[in-house]
């Protein structure tokens, strides 16, 4: 067994950073027992041999308030079950903030473990007029201090010595700090007495090895604040940002996409043609290639949202967003806290829950779990990007920089937002009552996207898509094949079921064939967009000249000839799934978090029940204005 | 019964089982299953 260390710091100073250029691609990615905190470890190759580095949740302290808190607390103590007795603690600070930063570095300190400060970060440090005297730092601290830009590789060698001589016995376990006696005060609790000490003895670290050199100007970073986080001004950038991204997703995607659907129906016209006329056939074209490629015509979409997602968070705007919003949550009862677990969940929405743990408030946390799956997460980009496609037309202002279709992609990602606000509201003054809790939030400093991160992660969401259509979504467009094919292609069973639950989906404007595609949609949103490829092209000749989804939906009509699709079936279809719960994940991971099946079904249930309703006065809505036309 | 027929029918019992024993799992919280997750790897 490899020797162990954890990597330990306060959120936003890197320490993911510190991990990744230690570690590289080494890691593996888990639970603790019992606990939904992640674990997550890797190999850091030194000059004494490899050593398992564990990297510990990001935390502004050791109260063990939080399950996160618990968790490192008990990796630190070597009491975590499942885990590698430590032999030290890389503490990364921030080298502009150390008074906050160090902190937790002399509650770590405490633990006794031989220990080594990472002084990040230096760089924005330095841009803030703060110089550090490391030397000086290390001689008072008594632990070694490695000064280091992890994003720019520096520090990244004398880190790794220094590790190699914490797993060889030749750093010395870190003495606990000497806090000054304060006199008894009755008004004071023991834990903010503690803090006081603490940020005594903190002022007495830093005083002559930190400098502060006057700065004419304030930084860059704070200028930028003052327009991105006023009231007015930043969401109005937020919002021009936002239509700019998904006008952006559309602009580029759709060459690609449109490539991609080209592909597949080409591909299936070929393989089309090498299998006899039957049921294999059927299956595979129909199925595989028309269901399953129509999902796939959407990796382009789902790449681009990811590559603006990373360049959003990586430059350090994503936290921005989320203090505007946080201004708008407090006044309804919750804060920012809730807020990040809502914004991861506009990826997607188990993590989004899972992230709900560094919440104290049980309350707060249950709220902010049933809102989560109302953000918009990226399954359900297929389907607005399908519709929109389809049914909103290409209008073009600003030289093309702003369309109709961008447009209504952003508002589409602003409903579940704007549906979140009154449930919250009802919630907080009726199941969950409770006073809105304090936060303080902090705005990392800006800087310039990693081109390897943002890479990374917008292939790895990529490779996910793709992974996803070719395992679940491949296996339940056969089912939904194999529904539509049996006992006869003519008189099948999904139409069957599809006609006896037709009369509950004709209000919002649907025929049996899109309310079977969506009851099919439960387990995964994107089904929705297989299961209607593989229906309405069930038995149609397959050549390379063969519609697209897009030009079938155009084609679909009703019995009676009318068209099935319009602008107002389109916005039905879409605002339903913007608040409709269909992912079993989500419905999984609620109860897995709030150990209870009561609240799992009360998701699931209040957010089918809106999304009907709203559906169903969006479609009458629509026709009273007018949208109930064919295109 | 013809071949077509043989390899159809092992085509749709393969996606049953995959489709019930994904479910099962995604229940169970051994994988976050919804394919976007970076918590997918969990377990």
């Amino acid at each position: 067994m490899n020797p162990a260390v954890a990597i330990i710091g306060n959120p936003n100073t890197g320490k993911t950073t510190v991990f990744n250029a230690l570690t590289g691609m080494r890691q593996h990615v888990g639970n603790y027992p019992g606990v939904t905190v992640e674990r997550k470890t890797g190999e850091v190759t030194t000059s004494v041999g490899v050593v398992e580095l564990v990297d510990l949740p990001g935390t502004y302290s050791l109260s063990a308030q939080s399950p996160d808190e618990m968790v490192v607390v008990n990796v630190l103590r070597g009491h975590q079950q499942g885990e590698y007795p430590i032999t030290g603690v890389v503490v990364v600070v921030d080298a502009s903030n150390l008074r906050r930063n160090l902190f937790l570095a002399s509650q770590v300190m405490e633990i006794g473990l031989p220990m080594v400060l990472v002084l990040n970060m230096t760089d924005v440090a330095e841009g803030r007029g703060i110089i550090v005297d490391a030397y000086e730092l290390s001689k008072r601290l008594n632990v070694p201090v490695v000064v280091a830009r992890a994003n720019a590789g520096e520090g990244m060698d004398e880190l790794r010595e220094v590790i190699a001589e914490i797993v060889s016995g030749k750093v010395s376990p870190v003495r606990a700090p000497q806090l000054p006696e304060l006199p008894p005060d009755p008004n004071e609790t023991p834990t903010s007495k503690d803090s006081i000490a603490r940020y005594q003895w903190i002022r007495q670290q830093l005083q002559g090895t930190v400098r502060r050199v006057a700065m004419t100007r304030s930084p860059l970073s704070d200028r930028i604040d003052h327009v991105l986080t006023h009231r007015l001004w930043g969401t109005l950038i937020f919002s021009v940002i936002m239509v700019l991204v998904f006008q952006a997703i559309y602009s580029w995607a759709a060459p690609l996409q449109d490539t991609i659907d080209k592909a597949f129906i080409a591909m299936g016209a070929w393989v089309g043609g090498l299998l006899p006329e039957g049921m294999l056939r059927s299956m595979v074209v129909d199925g595989v290639f028309k269901g399953v490629g129509s999902v796939l015509a959407f990796l382009p979409q789902i790449v681009f949202l990811f590559l603006f997602i990373a360049i959003l968070e990586d430059c350090g705007y994503m936290s921005r967003a989320a203090f505007l919003m946080d201004k708008i949550f407090a006044r309804i009862g919750l804060s920012g806290k809730s807020f990040i677990p809502m914004l991861s969940s506009f990826a997607c929405a188990v993590p989004g829950i899972m992230s709900t743990r560094t919440i104290e408030n049980p309350r707060d946390r249950l709220v902010t779990i049933l809102v989560s799956p109302l953000m918009s997460c990226s399954a359900r980009l297929p389907v607005y990007t399908l519709m929109i496609a389809a049914f909103v037309p290409p209008v073009t202002w600003f030289g093309g920089v702003v369309g109709l279709q961008g447009l209504t992609l952003f508002l589409m990602h602003c409903v579940g937002f704007v549906v979140a606000i009154p449930v919250v509201y009802v919630l907080k003054r009726t199941l969950l009552k409770g006073a809105t809790p304090p936060f303080v939030m902090e705005l990392p400093v800006y800087k310039r996207p990693s081109v390897k991160t943002v890479c990374w992660r917008s292939m790895d969401r990529g490779r996910d898509f793709v992974k996803n259509a070719g395992t679940i979504i491949l296996a339940l467009t056969v089912v939904i094949w194999a529904l539509s094919y049996f006992p006869t292609p003519k008189d099948n069973y999904f139409s069957r079921i599809g006609h006896i639950i037709e009369p509950a989906v004709k209000p919002l404007g649907w025929d049996w064939r899109i309310g079977m595609a969506v009851v099919s949609a439960f387990p995964a949103r994107e089904v929705v967009v297989a299961a209607l490829g593989t229906t309405y092209n069930l038995g149609k000749e397959v050549t390379e000249e063969s519609e697209t989804l897009r030009q079938a939906l155009h084609t679909a009509t009703w019995p009676d000839g009318r068209p099935v699709y319009s602008l107002a079936v389109a916005l039905s279809i879409m605002v339903f799934f913007a608040l409709c719960c269909q992912c079993g994940a989500t419905v999984a991971t609620i109860k897995r978090e709030s150990h209870s099946w009561r609240w799992a079904i009360f998701a699931f249930s209040y957010m089918t029940g809106l999304a009907y309703v709203a559906a169903l006065v969006v479609y009458q809505g629509a026709l009273r204005c007018g949208w109930g036309g064919a295109l | 019964m013809s071949v077509q027929m043989i390899v159809t029918g092992l085509g749709v019992l393969l996606s049953i089982i995959y489709v019930v024993y994904r479910l099962r799992k995604e229940w169970k919280g051994h994988s976050a299953g919804c394919g976007h997750c970076p918590l997918k790897k969990l377990g």
